[in-house]
């Protein structure tokens, strides 16, 4: 498994993260995206959606706690 | 089904992407969870994919794990690799993360339901990288000055301040303040949409992003642009050249800029874009 337990990450590692999932975790309607988890019965895009918004927010209180920082994208 | 119902064994199929034609896999690197890539195949297209534990990416497991950056970001790391590794190869598709399909059935059968919008979205990309610019506007201490000079409005608002009594003075720097406010926002507007349609010159397509809601205040830089380009390999020399002289234009105005790429083309998948 990767990195479960890894260090905790600087402001610069923070920022590509953010970065990194604002491609990763793109919010708009993907070609793949009206494609049912058939096992699961979710809907992929919510899925993709809460992930990428309670991240983002993750990312967004540890980077505005410093404050000087600039505002990751919505 | 529940996840509970999983066996401790069962797998699921998670799809980075959907790569044009057959490739040798040998060298890709491994995917989520130290996972292989392997390829589903179907007329000259191929789904990459790793087998991944139901129980860990279905249901409840994989929602309370959503705010958690620390298991997020090394899977989403690792997406990116492999479709980065892919695009230096053949064109991609990029899914975004989390696509999960029941098994090598069901990715097939997505393959054959949206092979025109897939292929339609490969012959785009073709021979392409994303590169994605923001633009922030800090508020620089010459602002108000370069402000008034450019603006009757508020060089007249600042001579009604200056010369009221301390009570209008009050209510007019007030007044000032959110003039100030209205062109900064105004100018930065002007400067976002001259730096992306100058960009979207030199691409293929572009995608403007919404903006964060600006915060209170003007401490701090704020977001103007967040835009992604579509651009050939054969014209990045180009992009770069024109992003060049829009930052010596802009930057001594206070404007930063921030390019990133290239990317697979993330942005630039979806269907009917």
């Amino acid at each position: 498994m990767v990195g479960d337990d890894i260090e905790p990450v600087s402001d610069e590692e923070r920022l590509v993260l953010g970065e990194l999932l604002n491609h990763v975790l793109d919010k708009g309607v993907v070609i793949a995206g009206d494609v049912t988890i058939s096992v699961a019965d979710i809907d992929l895009i919510r899925v993709g959606l809460s992930l990428y918004l309670t991240s983002v927010e993750t990312l967004e209180r540890s980077s505005s706690s410093r404050g000087d920082l600039p505002v990751l994208p919505d | 089904m529940t996840t509970d119902e999983y066996a401790a064994d069962e797998q699921v199929v998670y799809v980075y992407g959907v790569a044009a034609g057959t490739l040798d896999l040998s060298e890709a690197p491994r995917g989520v969870e130290d996972a292989r890539v392997v390829a589903v195949e179907d007329d000259a297209m191929a789904a990459l994919c790793s087998f991944v534990a139901a129980r860990d990416y279905t249901g409840e497991p994989i929602e309370a794990r959503a705010g958690d950056v620390q298991w997020v970001g090394p899977r989403a790391t690792a997406h990116d690799a492999v479709l980065t590794w892919a695009s230096d190869h053949v064109e991609v598709v990029p899914f975004t993360m989390f696509t999960l399909f029941s098994g090598t059935d069901a990715v097939r059968s997505m393959l054959r339901e949206r092979r025109a919008p897939l292929s339609d979205a490969l012959a785009r990309v073709r021979g392409a990288s994303e590169y994605t610019l923001r633009v922030f506007r800090s508020h620089v201490p010459t602002d108000d000055r370069a402000l008034a000079e450019s603006e009757p409005r508020i060089a007249e608002l600042e001579k009604l301040a200056a010369e009221a009594t301390p009570g209008q003075r009050y209510l007019l720097e007030r007044k000032l303040e959110k003039a100030r406010r209205e062109e900064r926002s105004r100018a930065g507007a002007a400067v976002a949409a001259d730096v992306a349609s100058t960009l979207a010159a030199h691409s293929v397509e572009t995608v403007r992003s919404p903006l964060p809601a600006p915060s209170d205040g003007d401490a701090g830089a704020r977001a103007v642009l967040d835009a992604s380009f579509l651009v050939k390999r054969d014209r990045v020399d180009e992009l770069r050249a024109a992003l060049g002289a829009l930052v010596e234009q802009y930057e001594p105005r206070g404007f930063r800029f921030e390019l990133t790429g290239p990317w697979p083309a993330y942005h630039f998948a979806r269907a009917g874009s």
